[in-house]
């Protein structure tokens, strides 16, 4: 053991340097405080300065010259924080040029590009960039320079100013972007590659395919997701671009781009109904030839989702074929897609998926029915006063109480005519399966007293158990038992207890 | 006699000091990492932050799982702050674990739900649930009440009803930050290894204005005991958490707010009701299990503030708490304890389940002993009184830095206490915390200890007086 005076002495060094650090930690936070309160100071000054300089350039009503030499003012970083945020504030489609040159005139471009690629490097691609010529390939790294590269606090300087260089318009973005792809951080990678999906560069689809093959492959470290996602920026004019890749080999490479089109198309037609005049005449053909028939099932699954925008007998039929695909998942998003008037021819193809052997196409088939409003409801009503499939039954009755059918059921039931009848067979199976709680809550003394009476004829047939059973008792109770997942067990027939 | 005693308590004293010095010099280790992951992440996020991160245009569907037990005072405002979450595609499960107040009649009369019967299959070992409730107003939402059978089995029965790939377990006390689930799914939309697990930052509610389920100006509560649970926090959160995600080693997430996948955790097993803080042993458990089927996986801990949750106001109600923590923690390496030393589990099973188990686990009674026998034995004479105030003043002294050092990467990434004074007060809790409260906790977590040993292992009940309502039992 140490002496007592050893001790003393170490213990004595140690809090005289926990004591310094303490100090240095509150230097830290308070100097930072009073930096911060600076900065904003400065900041909100040049805001309220520079604000309407910048409106005026915006709206192309400065020239200019008189532009920069305004915003040249702003000689401090917070100032320019200030003028570069007034900047992106304003900035849209038809000022984007206008904008990025300004931040060229500025300096700032410049100064970004040398914190992304280092002087001599950001030298050139400026010079190119302004020659409209590809810069020439770099030099190769030194490996240990390069890993040293990879290092979080080397790369988020860069990463920055990557990010930066993005914001700009698309041909100055895509050129900085393309160079930040060779980058060997991996940080620095994914802002070059939501730079180039925010550029919409004509060429970025073909870079973006590539890093995707790569993700798919595990050859970088990019996420596939990450890369779908930069590709969820080009829109529905730019679908053209996505048509060389269609047949790509790897097929998760197929798949992720078909999403990717997928929730492009739907963007689009949450604003406006999509037809088939909105897309390319070879593109729409792919989909309807060869996507719908891809040996890859998820590449069938999400090519439903973009057919069924086509709103044309060969897409009805493609998707019809898509209702009876072997693959659950191609089922549920062809139940999905025929979401819509236009297909209310294929309500007898959906009424089968009822009685699926997975619960996911189930569901969205309940829920499609439901979407037809009238005709879907009916269909579905009738299926399911003759159901006898207990998985199917469940599925209904779930969707009656939740979407909160059971008052338009009663009144139905109440209106005497033809439709009564089959609404008292709804009540009575429902009554049945033991889903009355429904039916209890909305028994208001509104409800004619002869359907409250039948009513409580029906609720008092209820069984006393309810259905919520454990898979190992529902394969004691159901007369096929399987012995593998309830989820994917084939559909099984119940012969319901009918009252009649 | 009286010899021999003196020598045992010098022995003891060299173990507490051999003790002092691997956990410190580890928490040491800690805080390097941590200012480091922390501040440039801080960096990254402020410097790309004027847009939204283009992969957030990927959201795969959530389910969102409160388990309730005697919620009533917050179960409204939790769930009103999660139907404003800023995501997509969403389903709130609340499982009423067999409340005895009015937590469903709260639910059912605020959100306009009636009795159903709905599909619930068991894909996991739950108590069976003996109702449903749901609205078309409000079709996301589901509320499904059975008998009580603990947090562990509510999350089950969650998951039994729950259809989306990822969930999370939300406490019924916390308030979600509007973005919160969206910086949760940012890191695992963004990885290439499969991420089964992805926490944030847990903020204290206490003294804070609440409105309509949001946080809408963070303030620092009144109360001492409080103040040092918000330095605290900042402390586990800010410094602790980055670290061993740094390492890959995350060991602990918070329940309050933790995003999961799914079926990895159904194929782990689910939640076990045989320990008192499921959310630890489900990390175990899904660390275990993915490194026994040899897959590559990630759990990933965002520096970034995602919740905000109520603390103990009453030191009753602290201690209540601490043991309940320190005997879950025991309680899932006692059950794990196959990982520790074990090379198969690769840095999991030769650092970060040891460093639970022994330094931060049985350690706290270590800890509490050397809280009452440094003072024994300068009362004994057996310490020097200036060695034993320079003990003190390094102890306090690297406690406090510690927190500062907390504070430090607060005003860094997220100074969400606006007034300077605020950040005095925070300073001057960093060292008050140290001269009574920390030795009080660790006197609870020491007692946590004793009753993994020798006491009761049951779930002990907390108080919430619920965000800034009356006093209930929860």
């Amino acid at each position: 053991m140490l002496y007592a005076e050893e001790m003393m002495a170490i213990l004595k060094y140690l809090l005289a340097m926990i004591i310094a650090i303490n100090a240095l930690f509150l230097v830290l936070v308070f100097s930072r405080r009073i930096w911060r309160g600076r900065y904003f100071r400065i900041y909100d000054a040049a805001r309220r300065r520079y604000s309407p300089t910048v409106d005026a350039f915006a709206w192309d009503k400065l020239p200019f010259a008189s532009a920069r030499e305004i915003l040249c003012q702003a000689d401090c970083r917070p100032a320019q924080d200030a003028v570069h945020k007034l900047l992106l504030e304003a900035l849209d489609d038809s000022n984007r040029s206008r904008i990025s040159e300004l931040l060229l005139s500025l300096g700032y471009v410049r100064r970004w590009a040398v914190a992304a690629f280092g002087e001599q490097r950001a030298v050139h691609i400026l010079e190119s960039s302004a020659k409209k010529i590809p810069p020439s390939a770099p030099p190769a790294k030194n490996p240990v320079l390069a890993l040293a590269l990879r290092l979080r606090f080397l790369a988020v300087g860069r990463a920055i100013a990557v990010f930066k260089l993005g914001q700009l318009a698309p041909d100055f973005a895509f050129f900085f972007a393309q160079e930040a792809l060779r980058d060997p951080s991996f940080q620095v990678r994914s802002l070059a590659i939501v730079a180039i999906g925010r550029s919409r560069h004509p060429a970025g689809v073909a870079l973006l395919v590539g890093e995707l093959h790569g993700a798919v492959a595990a050859n970088n470290e990019m996420s596939p997701r990450y890369i779908k996602a930069a590709l969820l920026h080009y829109q529905m004019a730019d679908l053209a671009l996505f048509q060389p890749f269609l047949s790509h080999c790897q097929p998760r490479v197929r798949f992720f781009l078909v999403d990717a089109i997928r929730e492009i198309c739907d963007r689009a037609a949450s604003r406006a109904p999509l037809h088939l005049v909105d897309f390319p005449l070879r593109f729409s053909r792919t989909f309807l030839e060869d996507l719908v028939r891809d040996t890859f099932a998820d590449v069938r699954a999400r090519s439903a989702c973009v057919v069924k925008h086509f709103q044309i007998p060969q897409a009805t039929a493609a998707l019809g074929s898509l209702l009876r695909d072997p693959n659950e998942y191609v089922r549920m998003f062809a139940c999905r897609s025929v979401r819509q008037d236009s297909y209310a021819s294929l309500i007898p193809d959906l009424l089968p998926r009822l009685a699926d052997v997975s619960w996911r196409v189930r569901e969205d088939a309940v829920n499609s029915l439901v979407a037809f409003g009238p005709r879907g409801m009916r269909a579905l009503y009738t299926y399911f006063e003759s159901c006898t499939d207990l998985l199917a039954c469940e599925q209904v009755a779930e969707a009656i109480q939740r979407f909160g059918l059971v008052p338009e059921l009663l009144a139905m039931f109440s209106s005497g005519a033809e439709d009564a009848v089959l609404a008292e067979a709804v009540c009575r199976q429902m009554a049945l399966l033991g889903m009355t709680s429904s039916f209890q809550s909305v028994l208001a003394p509104g409800v004619p007293a002869h359907v409250r009476s039948r009513l409580r004829e029906l609720l008092a047939e209820a069984p006393r158990q309810r259905l919520h059973l454990s898979p190992r008792e529902k394969f004691e109770f159901l007369p096929f038992p399987t012995p593998n997942n309830v989820w994917n067990t084939p559909a099984i027939t119940y012969a319901v207890a009918r009252g009649d | 006699m009286h010899n021999v005693f003196l020598q045992w308590i010098e022995y003891l004293n060299q173990v507490i000091l051999l003790y002092f010095v691997g956990i410190n010099l580890v928490y040491t280790v800690l805080m390097c990492l941590a200012l480091y992951a922390v501040t440039f992440h801080s960096r990254l996020a402020a410097g790309t932050a004027s847009v939204e991160p283009a992969s957030l245009a990927v959201r795969p569907p959530v389910a969102l799982i409160v388990p309730a037990f005697n919620e009533e005072s917050g179960i409204v405002q939790t769930v009103l702050s999660l139907m404003q979450l800023n995501y997509p595609e969403k389903e709130i499960i609340v499982v009423d674990d067999g409340s005895t107040d009015h937590t469903v009649e709260q639910l059912v009369q605020h959100f306009q739900l009636a009795p159903m019967e709905l599909i619930y299959r068991e894909s996991l070992p739950a108590k069976p649930p003996c109702a449903f409730y749901a609205s078309p107003r409000h079709p996301g939402l589901v509320v499904l009440s059975k008998e009580n059978g603990g947090k562990a089995d509510a999350l089950n029965a969650g998951l039994n009803m729950a259809r989306s790939p990822y969930f999370c377990m939300v406490d019924a006390d916390t308030i979600i930050d509007p973005d919160g689930l969206l910086r949760l799914m940012a890191p695992i939309v963004e990885s290439q290894v499969h991420t089964v697990v992805s926490a944030g930052i847990v903020r204290v509610a206490n003294g804070s204005l609440i409105q309509n389920g949001r946080v809408v100006q963070p303030r620092l509560p009144k109360s001492w005991l409080e103040r040092c649970q918000v330095v605290e926090y900042i402390r586990t959160f800010l410094f602790g958490r980055p670290a061993w995600n740094l390492l890959n080693s995350t060991f602990i997430c918070s329940g309050a707010f933790c995003l999961m996948h799914r079926e990895t955790v159904v194929q782990a097993g689910g939640f076990g009701t045989d320990t008192v803080t499921e959310d630890t042993e489900m990390i175990a458990k899904l660390h275990r299990h993915m490194l026994d089927k040899g897959w590559k996986y990630r759990m990933v801990f965002t520096p970034a503030p995602v919740c905000w949750t109520e603390v103990p106001h009453t030191v009753s109600m602290l201690a209540k708490q601490r043991r309940r923590w320190q005997l879950g923690l025991l309680q899932t390496v006692g059950k794990h304890d196959r990982m520790i030393a074990n090379p198969r589990y690769r840095h999991m099973g030769l650092f970060t389940v040891p460093f639970h188990a022994f330094l931060e686990g049985t350690g706290a009674f270590i800890e509490a002993i050397g809280t009452l026998l440094v003072p024994v034995s300068f009362a004994l004479g057996i310490i020097p009184l200036s060695m034993f105030l320079l003990f003190l003043a390094l102890a306090v002294g690297y406690g406090t830095m510690l927190s500062v050092a907390s504070i430090l990467l607060h005003e860094r990434t997220q100074h969400r206490y606006s007034s300077l004074r605020d950040v005095f007060t925070l300073i001057l809790f960093a060292f008050i915390e140290n001269l009574g409260y920390r030795q009080m906790v660790a006197l609870f977590r020491a007692q946590g200890v004793l009753q993994y040993f020798f006491g009761q292992k049951r779930w002990e009940a907390v108080v919430h007086v619920g965000h800034g309502r009356a006093v209930s039992a929860a």
